[in-house]
């Protein structure tokens, strides 16, 4: 995904923005590729997209089991 | 000549019985080429994006338009595809004012379904018709391992449960206030027999003025007393219900911010923080509801006060009027009257407050119980979340 069309879809500002992707990009969860004349582009990695699925499968556990 | 009054009476009889039909027979809406559990999945979750109140049970999904009226959808298999259907509904609180409208004046009961009925069918032609697909294709609908799902689901329950416990807390304060006028009305009259009628004796007023005079004082200090009774139990329940108004209006917000795509610079606190924060309170908001539907039970709720009402007010009354009588023409006797009009309404006071503590007091262990559990679920989860993070 280019990376100013996930900014915009994050709704987050650009300084916000590079903190938490710069933290992604650490911790190996995206990949972003730039070159010349090129956007930059963010892809996800094969550990992101299992972190992802953890995360959201928790929190999707929690959420269904509300004491309604 | 024929009466028109029985007619009138039976014509409003028929229209009522016509009025239930639209509430039985489900309508045609849209055919899509998806099988009927996709297809109302689909439709819970562009409603609950569009910001309604949905409530998606297995094969049927509900939507409430306000405080009284309600959609029913359901979904019937056709060949590959599947139809959905829809008839309007009521929540509890219509149907009561229907019910109450036709006990009250029947020949005009009917208007009451209408009016629901006329809701529904706005909402279907109009703000449903905006948010579905044009043809019988539809996209498919994201799963649970959708982040945004999960966010917007757990969000929109919230906020259903939220809203809930408000009309739930609101019910609650009007028969608050109702129950501690009545009170106050009762300990008004007491207190003008104890002081005021002992009053108006001592006095020179002479003794043909006296019943008028005693009517007119007693009916005073009893409507004052009622008034601030009322207005006392109005404000014991400001608190609560501006809490909860709160809390529906930053769901709300945190809804429309997915939805709608508010920008944020950083936002003071995410939707996920929003769901997490709310979570916490989700038992209190389910504890609101179920105390206002116990207190509509009959034997739990309606049975001890309607008692109350049967034996003890004109148990009261009779002795009131008594013991006013007694004052007036200036007896002996109505020193025992007035001791036994206060022993009476004190030892009503006393047993309804008692019945009134146990009873919540049952139900509160049993919150304060769920309350713990589900905080202990909420930091396993967040514990385990944040060691995941960490440990990347």
């Amino acid at each position: 995904m280019v990376k100013t069309r996930l900014q915009v879809a994050a709704n987050l500002n650009y300084d916000v923005f590079s903190k938490y992707l710069t933290w992604l990009e650490e911790k190996g969860l995206v990949a972003v590729s730039t070159g010349d004349g090129v956007p930059s582009r963010v892809e996800i990695t094969e550990k992101g997209r299992e972190a992802y699925r953890r995360l959201v499968s928790w929190l999707d556990d929690f959420v269904r089991r509300q004491p309604l | 000549m024929v009466d028109p009054l029985p007619l009138l009476a039976l014509a409003g009889l028929l229209l009522s019985v016509l009025s239930a039909v639209p509430f039985v027979r489900r309508r045609p809406l849209s055919t899509f080429s998806a099988p009927e559990s996709d297809t109302l999945a689909f439709l819970a979750y562009r409603l609950r994006r569009a910001g309604h109140r949905v409530d998606f049970s297995p094969g049927q999904v509900k939507v409430q338009l306000g405080r009284s009226s309600a959609v029913v959808f359901t979904a019937q298999a056709s060949g590959g595809s599947s139809r959905i259907q829809w008839r309007p509904s009521a929540t509890s609180s219509g149907w009561g004012s229907v019910i109450l409208l036709f006990l009250i004046f029947y020949p005009l009961a009917f208007l009451g379904p209408v009016l629901l009925w006329l809701a529904a069918r706005r909402f279907v032609d109009g703000d449903l018709r905006a948010i579905l697909p044009p043809g019988p294709a539809i996209p498919p609908a994201p799963g649970p391992n959708d982040l945004e799902f999960v966010v917007l689901t757990g969000l929109s329950e919230a906020r259903r449960v939220a809203l809930e416990a408000l009309d739930a807390t609101k019910t609650r304060r009007g028969e608050s206030v109702a129950k501690w006028s009545l009170l106050g009305l009762l300990v008004g009259f007491v207190f003008l027999l104890a002081v005021g009628a002992g009053a108006i004796l001592a006095s020179s007023v002479p003794p043909e003025e006296r019943v008028p005079l005693g009517l007119l004082s007693g009916a005073a200090t009893a409507i004052s007393i009622g008034a601030i009774g009322g207005w006392l139990a109005l404000r014991r329940w400001r608190r609560p219900i501006s809490d909860l108004r709160g809390w529906e209006s930053r769901l709300a917000g945190a809804l429309s911010a997915i939805t709608q795509g508010e920008s944020a610079a950083e936002p003071a606190t995410s939707a996920f923080e929003t769901l997490a924060a709310a979570a916490r309170e989700v038992p209190l908001w389910a504890s609101a509801s179920r105390r206002a539907a116990e207190a509509q039970d009959p034997v739990a709720g309606w049975l001890p006060v309607v008692l109350w009402l049967v034996v003890l007010v004109p148990t009261l009354l009779m002795l009131s009027a008594l013991s006013l009588y007694f004052l007036i023409v200036g007896h002996a006797l109505a020193l025992p009257f007035i001791i036994g009009a206060i022993a009476v309404t004190a030892g009503a006071v006393v047993g309804f407050r008692y019945y009134q503590r146990k009873r919540l007091a049952a139900l509160k262990l049993a919150s304060e119980r769920q309350l713990r559990e589900w905080a202990a679920r909420f930091d396993e989860t967040r514990i385990r979340m944040e060691s995941y993070l960490r440990g990347l």
